[in-house]
């Protein structure tokens, strides 16, 4: 956001000798308008946070979400990281999150059911497969650019989920039964509430973390990658090991995921690693906004209310579409989002903040004495530049 | 040797769709360098149009299978136009992976509006011809099997006179080839954008009204259909037609082959083949398997 170098003509910001009001106003409408970043991602993590926090209040109140959703959210979240730093920020449409979910997944199911060994070590072994694994595909994917990349990652996507149903360790549809929950201490994580905050903890911390990997020289590399590789190599940086990291980056937080979504749903099956997975969350990550980390968790919700509301209130409306009847509303959000609102929510978000920023600071720099629009009103109202 | 027969007949009908649905991929590809993920869903609504308009089996007919193929195939030949006026247009420009992600968000669309109008019921369609099947070198082949070869045969020649014989056939690969140069000579490339989807939506409805009888329709039916059409294509070598339908055919073949002669213990694996394939194809050897010929131009 290099908007906030520098203090940009036609702000407000000189609000000195005015009543203290006014310079929390003058304040206000920088903040909003994105002129004072430091503050933003603060504000996103509080109003995540309470927004989590408060989940088993607001979650069952719309009538058609449940706390199991809250979980399935975080978890969503996990995966659509990966997503937003591989497409958004790195603009490699890489389609393998199904494989490396499944891999955590599995890792989870199979090494805990018997109560072989402690789930959280299960977690750790899936993430280090994955990375493996990642590490491995990442030598000749990374070969091929944009769309090739595409094909490519979807035909790895399929044969993981092949193997998945095929192979007889994973139980294919049959799936796994029983797998044990987490625990920490003699804590057990059993009711959906603990699972939401356990979930949404680790989702937020990733949240973070990866906002200081994007905000960071690393991140400025990624970009750079995703706007021209052969500048962003005349420049010092190395696509290639660039996109293998943040490959590697999005299957260990996928990884984790599937490891946490074995825990908490206590049985896998193959059909939960298939191809409407990776197409629901890019619904998701487009929705959120490709390059907002902070958006993703809306996105994310937004569809699986939207999901959940077509389910619920669907077949009232039209009949005997069965549980298939989400991908209607999926494939018009997808579409619409695309053509009017690339940026997503984020940037929807971000423009009316600053519209309201702008009304903030036309009534800061108005005068009590004068009326409006007298010479602070025409100076504050320019637009910017 | 029956055995044999049997499956490379199931073979060449799946490689048959697979060239077509690859063909469909290929002209929009040439022409607009988008990769069409909602290629399949073109054919599902060759099948299922066909069934709309013929009526589905188990149903009273309603209109000649003949008359019900040409108004389907002419019908989603004008979808594919306007879907492409109507969100890829607006588009041109902004990049590939932007202009993909917009053709994920169009086949949920056209599987949801049959979902809508279908209810997720499967339909069949009776058989082009009837009667039981052929004995050939000592296995049998169906009827409708003879179809599917003969309507790619017939769109394959029509496709070859269309390209290289006619006035637009020759404009189209003029903005293949040069788009640049293309508008120089007062061709626009902007409008053969809508025209390349307009045809591939066409080629691609016949495929689906012709193996409609055999595979039957559904609304989601498009996807995996798509998958096998994107390894025609990437076999191809993404730009030769030739090597698209060489490919198709060659992987449907291989395909029926595997299903047949797979050890048990193997046979559930074998849906990850065309896509290792494909992978090791894309990595490896991006010009396609055509390279491999000696005398490539086609």
């Amino acid at each position: 956001m290099t908007r906030s170098l520098g203090a940009p003509e036609g702000t407000a910001r000189d609000g000195s000798g005015r009543s203290p009001l006014k310079k929390v106003l003058v304040r206000g409408a920088d903040v909003l308008r994105g002129h004072r970043d430091g503050l933003a991602p603060a504000a996103g993590m509080v109003v995540l946070g309470i927004g989590v926090l408060t989940m088993p209040a607001w979650l069952p109140a719309t009538g058609f979400l449940t706390l199991t959703d809250g979980v399935l959210a975080g978890i969503y979240t996990l995966l659509g990281i990966g997503m937003v730093l591989l497409l958004g920020y790195t603009g490699q449409l890489a389609l393998t999150v199904n494989a490396s979910y499944g891999i955590g997944a599995y890792a989870t199911a199979i090494l805990t059911v018997d109560d072989r060994i402690d789930p959280w070590l299960a977690m750790l072994v899936g993430i280090v497969v994955n990375i493996v694994v990642a590490l491995a595909l990442a030598f000749p994917l990374f070969r091929l650019q944009g769309h090739f990349l595409a094909v490519a990652t979807l035909g790895v996507a399929l044969m993981g989920y092949t193997v998945f149903e095929a192979a007889p360790v994973t139980g294919g549809s049959n799936g796994i039964n029983g797998i044990p929950t987490l625990s920490i201490g003699s804590f057990h994580f059993v009711s959906d509430m603990a699972w939401t905050y356990l979930v949404w903890v680790i989702a937020l911390a990733a949240l973070l973390a990866c906002r200081n990997l994007v905000t960071s020289h690393f991140g400025r590399a990624m970009l750079a990658v995703s706007g021209s590789e052969a500048a962003a190599e005349s420049s010092g940086a190395r696509p290639f090991w660039i996109k293998t990291l943040v490959f590697v980056v999005a299957a260990a937080l996928s990884s984790v995921a599937g490891s946490l979504y074995a825990s908490y749903a206590g049985f896998v099956s193959s059909s939960s690693f298939d191809l409407t997975l990776t197409l629901t969350l890019l619904v998701m990550v487009v929705v959120g906004g490709l390059r907002s980390l902070w958006a993703l968790p809306f996105g994310v919700l937004g569809i699986l209310a939207l999901s959940a509301a077509l389910q619920t209130y669907g077949p009232s409306v039209i009949p005997a579409t069965g549980s298939d009847i989400p991908i209607v509303g999926y494939g018009v959000i997808l579409i619409l989002f695309l053509l009017v609102v690339p940026g997503g929510l984020a940037s929807a978000g971000r423009w009316c903040a600053g519209q309201a920023g702008r009304l903030v600071a036309r009534v800061a720099a108005t005068p009590a004495t004068q009326p409006a629009g007298g010479l602070y009103g025409t100076a504050s109202s320019e637009s910017r530049p | 040797m029956g055995e044999f027969v049997v499956f490379l007949f199931a073979g060449l009908t799946v490689g048959a769709i697979n060239a077509l649905t690859g063909l469909g991929l290929l002209i929009i590809y040439n022409v607009t360098g988008v990769i069409n993920f909602a290629q399949g869903d073109f054919v599902m609504l060759g099948a299922m149009g066909t069934i709309l308009f013929a009526g589905p089996n188990g149903g009273p007919h309603r209109l000649p299978l003949a008359v019900a193929v040409i108004v389907t195939v002419a019908g989603v030949a004008a979808i594919g136009g306007l879907v492409e006026r109507a969100v890829i247009h607006p588009r041109r420009g902004k990049g590939p992976i932007l202009l993909l992600m917009i053709t994920v968000g169009l086949s949920l669309v056209i599987e949801g509006v049959v979902l809508i109008v279908t209810s997720s019921q499967t339909y069949g369609l009776r058989n082009f011809s009837a009667g039981g099947p052929l004995t050939v070198f000592g296995g049998e082949v169906s009827r409708q099997s003879l179809w599917v070869y003969g309507v790619t045969a017939l769109v394959l020649i029509a496709l070859y006179l269309f390209f290289s014989h006619t006035r637009s056939g020759k404009a189209f690969r003029a903005c293949e080839i040069n788009p640049l140069a293309a508008r120089l000579v007062g061709i626009r490339p902007s409008r053969y954008w809508t025209y390349a989807f307009a045809l591939a939506a066409g080629v691609s409805a016949l495929a689906g009204a012709a193996i409609a009888p055999v595979t039957t329709a559904t609304y989601n039916m498009g996807l995996p259909l798509a998958l096998d059409g994107f390894v025609a294509w990437v076999l191809g070598g993404l730009v030769s037609p030739v090597g698209v339908v060489l490919g198709g055919i060659g992987l449907g073949v291989a395909q029926g082959m595997l299903d047949g002669y797979l050890p048990t213990a193997l046979l559930p694996y074998s849906g990850a083949f065309p896509f290792l394939v494909m992978v090791v194809v894309l990595v490896a050897r991006p010009g396609g398997l055509v390279q491999l010929l000696p005398n490539r131009r086609v």
